[in-house]
């Protein structure tokens, strides 16, 4: 007997065609494979549309101190000042000349953001200069009455104040008080969204400062020399005894992009199997309801049947997922050849090796093969959708539970934990590949992939006794419980 | 040549229960043949262990002189008792699949279909899909697709069941058209009166086993004889009674007789003449296949099989 079941190509074919256009012929298969684009155009045209969903909501302070709310003022000023520094900053990612990206930041954290704009403009024409500063989530404006009391009907909405001359509700008002001193005023602030944390947020911050200032001063101490101090503090330097391409050993974007690249593989891969093997399961499910199988089998061997469906879903999947993979490889292709930072660039050659993407082939068939095969055969035992679900749960858990080696892997690809998961041909396929950047020994690749292929043929041998008998029971998750009986605990039916 | 079926003392149980006990047979090329019993009777176990689907735990199968598998594919039609066909194909694209499967190139597989499609009046429904066909119109698509490649051998089970009696009709045609180009078919069946139309040859199965197997009018011979009298003369019970196995008087005063092995109906008719006893009627009942299933398997066998097919239709509608 022949471990290898013969299989006729054309017939296999047919079948893998029929289920692909079974399910492209779906409204559901073009809405995923058109979601990309979707939401693309969805973001480009609300882009367009400059539609304003959240518009700032406007405050007011009434300050019987008279010392907070100038400062309060100049603190909000200075958020929103960060706030677009950081906005600003982003564009340095697009400067390739290191001297020029650091002459950029010093500018643009000495002089601010209209000061770096300019910089840009000059030093840099390449890089788009437009920039428009973060929306206010919140805008300050006076009093329109000078106590609570009268301050109220206009946070009920009984009253409205004026704002360039159109009528607008007030949604909140701070008020200072006297408190123990003068750095713990007592602070309330009154609104009807208890929800919308940016103003208390603000106070909170203004507060923790005035405390601080406050004791700095009392103690003779410059607010403004200790802010200098921690700017000009100086930064950790990361170092990697493993590296050998570089004469000081430093640890730069090059070592890190490889980890994360793998990471997102691995993540790519498991989607690939969740959804492949979860489309199998509908499949097999479908061919149950249709009750097409006996009749096929009078012209078709199981194993024809079982390799139709596993090839014709896996074009399915790679289909639904081709405009993630093209924006993805178009994404990184793009970034090699026009890439401002070349430690990225370097780091994405070395992620995408000819390991890397030999194993992930190997692990993106093997891992598809082995969930899906189970998938097969849960689903020739199922009759109903309910019945499917019940019979799958344990198997996704276990597929759940090989998430969590992803995230691990990239922050720690050795661990022991990482090192089992390897093993276990269940996490084989996700943990091998998070781990690739770490250069794991080949043995351990080699015997990781040895164990994955044997259970891969257990479980195609398996699902197909359990898909004969599964599609000629007719029966649902009653027949593997009275299976169970009879066989494993031995009573009598 | 070989045999297309050959069944040799085959058994099956499941779960330890018997489903067919010791079942041999050979269908030989250009036979009709009717595969009846009741529900439960193990017709579809046997065809499907005919078919390589189920493997008998006991005795052995050959399709056309081997073991069945792959050198039969293409050779049969089989039309399964569970039916259905992929909910978004279209009627031409289902027949054309099937037809591809065994081996009919693309081209003429859809040529095919549309040809069929059109001789078997669902011309209009070509392009209609599965989803939206009456289930009448579903079966016969899927019986035309299980007969699409023209094989030597075809294997229906149950394939009048859920049909109205104007597709039956329909269905019977189809039947008689294969059988007319020399093709071999048995199909499964508890429904007699098909049988009885279009078989030459039946066999009948009763809890699993083999009951009966040869013409339909050996199958009758079997069933008793009956023939209504009535007459507006007194003394006819006693004179038919020694010709009787029976005899039910009826509302109208008609008298039911069944035959003894021995008598002939013609025997009462001369009897009559001698007595000058006048008749106002005198009618030899047909036998029926069903009549010849109780006789052939047991009143207590026949009631369960009939209270099995009460309680299948009660669930089934």
């Amino acid at each position: 007997m022949s471990l290898v079941p013969r299989v006729n190509l054309r017939r296999t074919f047919l079948i893998a065609r029929r289920d692909y256009l079974g399910y492209v012929k779906t409204w559901g298969f073009w809405i995923s494979f058109l979601l990309p684009f979707l939401f693309g155009g969805f973001g480009f045209f609300m882009a367009q549309a400059d539609l304003d969903f959240s518009p700032p909501q406007y405050v007011t302070v009434l300050d019987t101190t008279g010392e907070h709310e100038a400062r309060l003022m100049d603190l909000h000023a200075e958020r929103k000042d960060d706030r677009a520094q950081g906005v600003m900053s982003g564009k340095a990612f697009f400067i390739q000349d290191k001297a020029k990206r650091a002459e950029f930041n010093r500018v643009l954290r000495s002089e601010g953001t209209v000061a770096a704009q300019a910089y840009l403009k000059e030093n840099v024409p390449g890089v788009r200069t437009e920039f428009e500063m973060p929306e206010d989530k919140f805008k300050f404006v006076p009093p329109p009455a000078s106590s609570l009391e009268g301050l109220v009907p206009y946070l009920l909405g009984e009253k409205m104040i004026s704002v360039d001359g159109q009528p607008t509700e007030l949604g909140g008002a701070v008020i200072f008080k006297k408190g123990e001193s003068r750095a713990q005023p007592q602070t309330e602030y009154w609104s009807t969204n208890v929800n919308k944390v940016d103003v208390p947020d603000l106070l909170d911050v203004y507060l923790r400062r005035m405390a601080r200032v406050t004791y700095l001063e009392t103690q003779g101490l410059s607010v403004a020399e200790l802010d200098r101090r921690v700017d000009t503090a100086p930064e950790a330097v990361l170092f990697n005894p493993t590296k050998v391409d570089d004469a000081d050993q430093g640890v730069d974007s090059s070592d890190t992009v490889p980890f994360i690249v793998a990471g997102v593989l691995a993540f790519f891969l498991w989607l690939t199997v969740f959804s492949g093997a979860y489309m199998l399961l509908t499949s097999m499910l479908e061919e149950k309801l249709n009750k097409l199988l006996e009749m096929m089998l009078a012209t078709t061997r199981f194993s024809e049947i079982i390799l139709g469906k596993l090839l014709g879903v896996a074009a399915l999947t790679l289909s639904m997922m081709a405009p993630y993979i093209i924006v993805g490889i178009g994404g990184v292709v793009a970034y090699i050849f026009f890439g401002p930072d070349q430690d990225v660039v370097k780091g994405l050659v070395s992620a995408f090796s000819a390991k890397m993407i030999i194993f992930l082939i190997i692990y993106l068939i093997l891992g598809y093969v082995l969930y899906g095969a189970f998938f097969i055969a849960l689903g020739s035992l199922s009759s109903s959708m309910q019945d499917a679900q019940t019979l799958t749960t344990p198997i996704l858990f276990v597929l759940m539970a090989c998430l969590i080696v992803i995230p691990m892997g990239v922050t720690d690809p050795d661990s022991p934990m990482l090192r089992i998961a390897t093993f276990i041909p269940f996490s084989a396929p996700f943990a091998a590949i998070v781990r690739l950047p770490s250069d794991p020994p080949l043995w351990e690749l080699l015997l990781s992939t040895a164990f994955l292929t044997l259970l891969c043929i257990g479980t195609i041998a398996m699902a197909g006794r359990i898909f004969r008998f599964g599609v000629l029971s007719g029966a649902g998750a009653e027949v593997v419980v009275a299976w169970f009986k009879r066989v494993v605990l031995r009573r009598k039916a | 040549m070989n045999a297309p079926l050959a069944l040799n003392s085959v058994s099956k149980s499941f779960a330890g229960k018997p489903a067919v006990t010791d079942v041999s047979f050979t269908i030989e090329p250009g036979q009709i043949v009717g595969f009846l019993g009741p529900n439960g009777a193990g017709k579809t176990t046997t065809l499907r262990m005919s078919l390589g689907l189920i493997k008998p735990d006991r005795g052995s199968v050959s399709l056309f002189g081997k073991p069945p598998g792959d050198d039969a594919f293409g050779r049969i039609g089989f039309l399964p008792e569970e039916r259905g066909l992929y909910k978004k194909q279209t009627a031409r694209e289902a027949i054309a699949h099937m037809a591809r499967l065994n081996g009919v190139k693309k081209k003429p597989a859809f040529v095919l279909a549309d040809e069929m499609l059109d001789k078997y009046g669902l011309g209009k429904a070509k392009r209609k899909k599965n989803k939206d066909m009456s289930k009448g119109m579903a079966q016969k698509v899927q019986l035309l697709a299980a007969i699409a490649h023209d094989p030597e051998f075809h294997i229906l089970d149950e394939p009048f069941s859920g049909l109205d009696p104007v597709n039956q009709q329909v269905l019977e045609g189809i039947v008689r058209e294969i059988a007319s180009r020399g093709r071999t078919i048995i199909f499964s069946t508890h429904v007699m009166e098909h049988a009885e139309r279009l078989c030459d040859r039946i066999i009948l199965m009763a809890s699993g086993e083999k009951v009966f197997d040869g013409t339909t009018e050996a199958a009758l011979a079997n069933a008793p004889r009956r023939v209504i009298l009535a007459s507006e003369s007194g003394g006819l019970t006693d004179l038919v009674t020694p010709f009787a196995a029976n005899i039910e008087t009826r509302a109208n005063g008609e008298l039911s007789l069944t035959l003894k092995p021995d008598a002939q109906a013609h025997d009462i008719l001369e009897r009559c003449v001698e007595q000058s006893l006048r008749l106002s009627k005198y009618e030899p009942i047909r036998a029926t296949l069903h009549e010849a299933f109780v006789a052939l398997v047991g009143d207590d066998v026949a009631r369960q099989a009939e209270d099995a097919d009460v309680k299948t239709a009660e669930i089934f509608g």
